[in-house]
């Protein structure tokens, strides 16, 4: 691959560049190999409030329990089940990395909360696109009694990033959305097609939306750069609106 | 500096004169239940103080271990320059239990003493459970980060630029994935300063 290609990194592939299963983190350092690695801030934020997040999970799963096992039936039993899963690859990185005792699990964990994860997602990064300003992807778990804390929401009323700015210069791209996906199949798709009607109007509406992943993908979307390609798992969302917008995904070669 | 026993019940009780009298230097006050002493109240820079010297103890400990796990690395790869595959799984039994200590000395000094130590106790960890063994070639950057833990001052960067710096030497302290995954990592990192 060329030193030219740029690639950018979504949410979804560097939580897996982490905690994946060798064969898929091997896929991905074939991939990124020779090209030029982007990400943003934006996934950056995305990160921390998903992986990281789940590690401050499952670091008060191991203080509260007293066997390592019940530690698996705590996460099976978590609501949010993709939280659950994503528990489930750090708990297997830990074993992976031969850490099974209570103590040396609390330890290795606080390693990854406090920088091991942010500092992996840096690695191998040549550049970090910052468009969006995102508050969030500035926070850091910090200590709060025997646990930590990690502010992973934003209100709308307390203005602390450039996402609105941002999406009011994508006009254009938000009627483009609005259009193509407001009869999509997929309810989800057609969902953020109403969404980007909503933008269109006043889109101040995106900020403090924290929990939605259509706008979440809709704004990876719209700062992919056109000269670099998207690295994603989620083909199934990513794929319609890159279609839209004319943006590459990224595929690679097997 | 007198010492008094109180219950919780007698020490609630007089509580601001007591906190005022141990400010002062005047008493060290023993909290008991049912006679058992549980807790103390003493003045704030008598505890500082007393924190200060844990500090300082727990730093001369750290620097001592440093030194014995150093002299240890400098054998083993003394050993690895004879002829034939050399067995790391004896220096690796040997250099766990002077991690460990290590890693309990540094907690007491500083975070990220702790998070240096727990890193490489972790690498450590990895090549005695896992099924990739510990190559003579990288003897070398467990040795130069283990030295990192001599310098009294260190920041969480510190630790996170010595992940780095591992990683590009092939030894994934965290998220290891049984493989050599250096190439991810292909920019060498500089050695941590």
């Amino acid at each position: 691959m060329s030193a030219s290609t740029r690639i950018f990194l979504d949410t979804t592939v560097q939580i897996e560049r982490v905690t994946a299963t060798r064969a898929c983190q091997e896929e991905i350092v074939r991939a990124l190999a020779g090209a030029q690695v982007i990400t943003s801030t934006y996934v950056l934020g995305e990160y921390l409030r998903t992986l990281v997040q789940d590690a401050l999970v499952l670091y008060n799963l191991v203080l509260q329990t007293e066997q390592p096992h019940d530690v698996e039936t705590r996460i099976a039993q978590l609501l949010n089940k993709k939280s659950a899963s994503r528990c489930l690859l750090l708990w297997a990185s830990l074993h992976r990395a031969g850490v099974y005792e209570p103590a040396n699990l609390l330890r290795t964990l606080r390693v990854y909360i406090e920088y091991g994860l942010i500092n992996r997602f840096m690695v191998g990064i040549d550049e970090l696109l910052d468009a969006t300003a995102c508050g969030l992807a500035r926070e850091h778990p910090a200590p709060q009694g025997e646990t930590y804390r990690l502010r992973t929401q934003c209100t709308r009323l307390v203005k602390e990033c450039d996402l609105a700015e941002r999406l009011a210069e994508h006009r254009p791209h938000l009627r483009t959305l609005a259009d193509g996906l407001k009869d999509h199949p997929d309810a989800a798709l057609a969902r953020t097609g109403v969404f980007c009607a909503r933008l269109l109007e006043d889109p101040d509406v995106a900020r403090g939306r924290n929990c939605t992943w259509y706008l979440g993908d809709l704004v990876i979307a719209l700062e992919l750069p056109s000269d670099a390609a998207l690295y994603t798992t989620n083909r199934r969302h990513f794929e319609p609106l890159c279609s839209l917008l004319g943006r590459q995904i990224y595929t690679p070669q097997t | 500096m007198m010492e008094l026993r109180l219950s919780v019940t007698e020490a609630r009780n007089r509580l601001p004169v007591l906190v005022g009298e141990v400010a002062e230097g005047k008493n060290q006050v023993v909290i008991t239940t049912r006679n058992e002493p549980k807790a103390v109240i003493i003045g704030y820079e008598a505890f500082q103080r007393q924190q200060r010297l844990r500090v300082q103890g727990a730093w001369r400990v750290l620097t001592e271990l440093v030194s014995e796990a150093q002299a240890l690395l400098r054998t083993t790869q003394e050993g690895c320059r004879g002829e034939g595959e050399p067995d790391l799984y004896l220096f690796l039994v040997s250099f766990a239990d002077l991690l460990r200590d290590i890693w309990e000395a540094g907690e007491e000094v500083s975070q990220a003493h702790a998070s240096i130590a727990s890193e490489l106790l972790d690498v450590n960890r990895i090549y005695l459970a896992g099924d990739d063994r510990l190559r003579p070639e990288q003897l070398a950057p467990l040795a130069h980060v283990l030295t990192l833990l001599t310098r009294r001052e260190l920041t969480m960067e510190d630790a996170a630029q010595a992940d780095r710096y591992l990683l590009s030497h092939g030894i994934n302290a965290m998220f290891p994935v049984q493989g050599d995954l250096v190439a991810l990592y292909d920019e060498q990192e500089p050695e941590p300063a």
